[in-house]
């Protein structure tokens, strides 16, 4: 690339975008600087390799770096913010080395073995297409994005105009450019605000059945084994004495064939005090602290948390709400490697049953009655124990046989099969405390069982996902769980052999990423400067032990040639006027020798004339310098009327072969 | 091949063409462009999180108005191809392509794209072919095998030529591009058309004006070295006859001296002016003449693509070696048919035998219509250089029948590694991409 300063300039407008002024302007100083200095390295292909190597490895070490920090709430924005920076050695090299273009095996390293495919790239152009896309991370920049931008490339484009067209045709096609490309952006923007209001229809509609807020459909009447992931979603940390616990995500309170939903949520917004803290109900001296560590992946979700939690803290997101249910929604969601419940488990997240907590369907009512437990004369809690008593001999299974269309899955697991999974024990459950007239929900969320003493913390697999009852009793929420307590074991037996191994590497990389959360970048600094110091001087080293080369200084060469007696003559306007119309004058030719060719010979004086002033050491007066200009201003109008006539007559010729025809 | 590349190999041809086309259209900022309108669409996607996609959508009109650009202005020009007699296989040659200006204004920023008849191979090439270097390929591109398949087509196709700037065209004048091109193989290649590039006014894109213009060139077969020290086979039986003006060749006849007529000499043979000045019949007496005369026998059964070409490469090398003014050079071998060629003395060139080697191809026949027609000829024979793509017993036959005849041979065998026997005094291995190795060994 030879042309001045678009690097610097592009540099420049990166550094104002991103806020990196400071790093951009000696970047683009020391760019720009290649272009007043006439000394190059030669360097050799293994060179570039190595430069090309370096930047990947920086490239690889800065993904790392802010994959693992937790500041950064994008890391491929981040990332492209700081591609600049990465490649910059690179493109130094090549700025002041001799070679001109270079392949992509420099980056590649699998390109390198490869046949040449004889394509080589302008990688000044490149990394400045590469800055401008940096910039463009920038949401809200200080200068519009845009403008900026188009300048750029325009000015980059500017050389390689074509000079076959009228010079008005470029600036023209630029501005069509501009204009058409700030409509386009505008149209795109448009378009996918549009698209993403629609697609948010659709994906309330069609969104996943356990975040679901609204509805939860059950495997009841699934046929064959249920199979569950040892994924770890995520883990809890519980400050002070480890607890096990259930963590609430939804809970449902109508049933209608395998589903359970919720007819009237009632959402409400949650006060936000501090920034990212989110209360409930006051905290109390008696409320337990947990860390729970889940990155959300989505934007969108609902929270697992325990009974009676009063308050969250750290946990960015635009909004969260809670329904009458205990339910916990957050939208906008930012990742986050952690953030902390406060709870108390004396306190109840839902508010108090209504009529559908003790809706029953007639033909599970008449189900119930069939199996219900004798309770005459019992109170509400002798209720709950006596249907815990009749589920204790019910067995846990994963594995559903298949049945006949008429057969109701919920009948045949209480009355033939005795064994289920958690959701038939569940909804069994609710559905008998509800034909024992106690109100009775329908809860999913997550039993936090499998504490992990080396990270001091319970993890939470895909396969913890539970379902259980909240009764009322005595006027508050009571945890009503039949499941048989071996659940858990029966599906870690399903398991993989390797999951002892996977869970050990997960813990420990859980274990670095939290300590490198408490590491801060000022106390590696000098550390950072030292390698940094190292990595420069032996790259100097070696950039100076490399043959150097001098070029020649075109600019001042050009200016040298370009100043000779006679510079000013008027019949360079001629040559120039004949030139236009085709009349090309070959390379060496002499300007008499062309003027005999092209058969204007009617010049010829004036071009003794122009002769006499360009060689004659004694030069022409400057009362014939006058007459040779009248000659030729009157040479040119003479010109420019013969033109003119032809025109016309091509025209009149026209419109005789118009009004012919 | 694997199932993939059998399942996928049609599309290869469709993509191809629109590939080079997109090649030949897009300068090199074109490519940039190109580059950034993809890269652009995929990060920019979100408009909430970035700005990127203002970048796209300029980038796009960028192009979109380029493209439209070039509708302002087409050349109006004419082209006329200047080739060589000959080109040499993997040889770099130039050639000169003449643009003429028939409009009314200069033309200017012109590039020319020599484009060669496309041949694309079939399945079974495709399948029975292995691209020169492949296992330094990255694993990908061995498993979709496109770069196998561009490879294999460029060989069939035959010559690869690079575009050329068009200095600037005076309006009713003309102007020479210069193209290098290189023959990828020996026989006719098949030029097809000639597009003119010309390009928009922001300079990424080219527009393309295409000029049919059919033509072909021979490509001869790559030649090797041969060191002028080294003799060939037949060279010691050689017995200087001197008559280079002589048309005859092999038993011609060379005065020697004047003898009485013995009963049965033909009347034709009396010297008249002896006889009377003698008063007794005296006839001219005449001695047989040989002139060095050597087979150049090719062994064209059998074999791989590699083998033959290095086959007939070698056996090229050879025919511009021997000397063929003052000896004789019989081409042998077998496609179709035995066929012999004898050049020097007035007969063909060497030129015309390498123009013969350029078309040569696998034997449909074996090997045996080859030992047949060298042994028919064999009398005649003073010396064979005999290049061989095997050394079996059918070909060891051979050599031994020819040196029973006392016939001085030289031997080639072309091998894709050398045996560990050592070889026969008069029988040289040459090893595939290691020839010229092999031969400058032979003035040693």
């Amino acid at each position: 690339m030879n042309q001045k300063f678009i690097q610097g300039a592009t540099l420049i407008f990166w550094g104002l975008q991103t806020e990196m002024l400071l790093w951009a302007v000696p970047m683009a100083i020391l760019l720009e600087y290649r272009h007043f200095w006439n000394k190059r390295w030669d360097l050799e292909k293994t060179d570039f390799y190595r430069i090309g190597d370096l930047s990947i490895v920086g490239l690889v070490g800065l993904s790392a770096f802010l994959y693992l920090g937790s500041s950064e709430t994008h890391i491929l924005v981040a990332l492209l913010q700081l591609m600049p920076l990465v490649f910059f050695p690179l493109v130094t090299v090549l700025a002041y080395s001799t070679a001109d273009k270079i392949g992509l095996d420099i980056l590649i390293y699998s390109l390198r073995k490869q046949p040449d495919e004889d394509t080589e790239w302008d990688l000044h152009y490149l990394y400045v297409g590469l800055c401008l896309i940096s910039a463009g991370t920038v949401n809200e920049p200080p200068i519009p994005f845009l403008p900026g931008a188009a300048m750029i490339i325009c000015w980059s484009l500017l050389p390689f105009r074509s000079s076959r067209y009228h010079s008005v045709v470029w600036p023209a096609a630029v501005f069509a450019v501009i204009v058409s490309g700030a409509l386009a952006q505008h149209g795109l923007r448009e378009a996918h605000l549009a698209m993403k209001a629609q697609a948010a229809q659709w994906f309330e509609y069609w969104i996943g059945q356990r975040t679901d807020p609204y509805k939860t459909t059950t495997r009841i009447g699934a046929v064959g084994r249920l199979k569950l992931s040892d994924n770890i979603l995520f883990r809890v940390a519980p400050i002070g004495d480890p607890e096990d616990l259930l963590l609430q995500e939804a809970s449902y309170n109508f049933t209608v064939d395998a589903d359970w939903m919720v007819l009237k949520p009632n959402w409400k917004e949650l006060a936000q005090p501090s920034e990212y803290s989110w209360e409930i109900y006051p905290e109390t001296p008696t409320d337990k602290h947990i860390n729970v560590y889940y990155e959300f992946s989505r934007r969108r979700a609902l929270l697992p948390l325990p009974s009676g939690t009063s308050r969250i803290d750290g946990f960015p997101a635009s909004i969260l709400r809670q329904s009458e249910f205990g339910t916990v929604s957050g939208t906008g969601i930012l990742p986050t490697k952690v953030y902390q419940v406060i709870y108390n488990s004396n306190r109840d997240s839902n508010l108090p049953p209504a009529n559908d907590d003790v809706f029953i369907s007639t033909s599970q009512s008449a189900l119930m009655k069939r199996h219900r437990p004798d309770v005459t004369g019992m109170t509400d809690s002798q209720k709950v124990e006596a249907v815990e008593r009749f589920f204790s001999g019910y067995k846990y299974s994963l594995y559903q046989p298949e049945l006949d269309e008429k057969t109701n899955p919920l009948a045949y697991f209480l009355e033939e099969r005795k064994a289920g999974h958690c959701e038939y024990f569940a909804t069994a459950t609710a559905m008998m405390l509800r034909a024992l007239d106690i109100p009775s929900r329908y809860v999913v969320g997550f039993s936090v069982q499998e504490f992990h003493p080396s990270i001091n913390a319970y993890v939470v697999r895909s396969r913890h996902a539970h379902a259980w009852v909240i009764a009322w009793v005595n006027k508050r929420w009571q945890v009503v769980d039949t499941t048989p307590s071996i659940w858990l074991e029966t599906e870690a037996d399903q398991s993989s052999i390797l999951q002892p191994l996977f869970t050990y590497l997960s813990n420990n990389f859980f274990s670095f990423a939290l300590w490198w959360d408490d590491q801060r970048i000022e106390d590696y600094q000098l550390y950072l400067y030292i390698i940094a110091f190292v990595l420069v001087i032996v790259l100097a080293w070696r950039l100076w032990r490399s043959e150097q080369v001098t070029i020649v200084a075109d600019a001042q060469a050009g200016l040298a040639s370009n100043s000779y007696p006679g510079q000013e003559s008027p019949f360079y306007l001629v040559e120039s006027a004949l030139q236009e119309k085709g009349l090309l004058r070959h390379k060496g030719e002499s300007l008499r020798n062309w003027l005999h060719r092209i058969r204007h010979n009617r010049v010829l004086p004036l071009l003794d004339k122009h002769y006499s002033w360009r060689f004659d050491p004694n030069g022409i007066s400057s009362r014939d310098k006058e007459t040779l200009t009248a000659e030729v201003t009157h040479w040119l109008a003479a010109q420019s009327r013969a033109d003119d006539q032809k025109e016309k007559d091509k025209e009149d010729e026209k419109g005789q072969d118009h009004s012919r025809a | 091949m694997n199932g993939f590349q059998r399942l996928i190999f049609p599309v290869y041809a469709r993509v191809t063409g629109p590939r080079r086309r997109r090649k030949t259209r897009a300068t090199d900022k074109g490519r940039i462009v190109q580059t950034g309108i993809i890269v652009t669409a995929a990060l920019g996607i979100d408009t909430d999180l970035t700005l990127i996609y203002q970048l796209f959508a300029f980038l796009l009109c960028l192009a979109i108005i380029a493209r439209i650009g070039i509708k302002l202005r087409k050349p109006q020009v004419t082209v006329t191809r200047v080739l060589p007699g000959y080109a040499t296989c993997g040889e770099p040659f130039q050639y000169t392509v003449r643009v003429s200006n028939n409009g009314t204004k200069p033309e200017q920023d012109l590039v020319v794209n020599d484009v060669p008849k496309t041949i694309h191979p079939t399945l079974e090439e495709f399948k029975d072919t292995r691209e020169p270097e492949e296992e330094k390929r990255n694993a990908y591109d061995r498993f979709i095998g496109f770069h196998h398949y561009l490879w294999l087509m460029r060989q069939k196709t035959g010559i690869y030529s690079k575009p050329a700037k068009v200095p600037v065209v005076p309006v009713m004048g003309s102007a020479s591009a210069k193209i290098e091109a290189t023959p990828l193989r020996r026989g006719r290649v098949s030029f097809n058309y000639i597009a003119v590039a010309h390009p928009d006014p922001l300079g990424i894109t080219f527009g393309l004006k295409v000029i049919d213009r059919p033509q072909e060139l021979t490509v001869l077969p790559k030649r090797y070295r041969i060191s002028t020290d080294y003799e060939l086979p037949g060279g010691r039986h050689y017995q200087p006859g001197g008559v280079n003006s002589a048309w005859s060749i092999g038993e011609s006849d060379e005065f020697v001296s004047l003898r009485d007529y013995r009963d049965g000499d033909s009347m034709r043979k009396i010297h008249w002016a002896s006889t009377a000045k003698r008063d007794k019949p005296v006839v001219r007496e005449y001695q047989d003449e040989y002139y060095v005369r050597q087979a150049l026998v090719l062994d064209t059964a059998g074999g791989d693509p590699d083998l033959l070409e290095e086959t007939v490469s070698v056996a090229a090398s050879f025919a511009l070696r021997v000397d063929t003014n003052d000896s004789l050079l019989d081409l042998m071998f077998v496609n179709d048919q035995p066929f012999q060629c004898t050049a020097g003395r007035g007969l063909a060139h060497a030129e015309q035998l390498l123009e013969i080697l350029a078309s040569v191809r696998h034997s449909t026949q074996d090997f045996s219509q080859l030992s047949q027609s060298v042994l028919s000829h064999a009398p005649l024979l003073s010396g064979a250089i005999l290049v061989l793509m095997d050394w079996e017993e059918d070909r060891k036959a051979l050599v031994k029948q020819l040196r029973a005849l006392n016939i001085a041979l030289l031997i080639f065998v072309i091998v894709h590694e050398l045996p560990e026997a050592a070889p026969d005094e008069d029988l040289h291995y040459l090893v595939v991409g290691k020839v010229e190795e092999g031969l400058s060994l032979l003035s040693s």
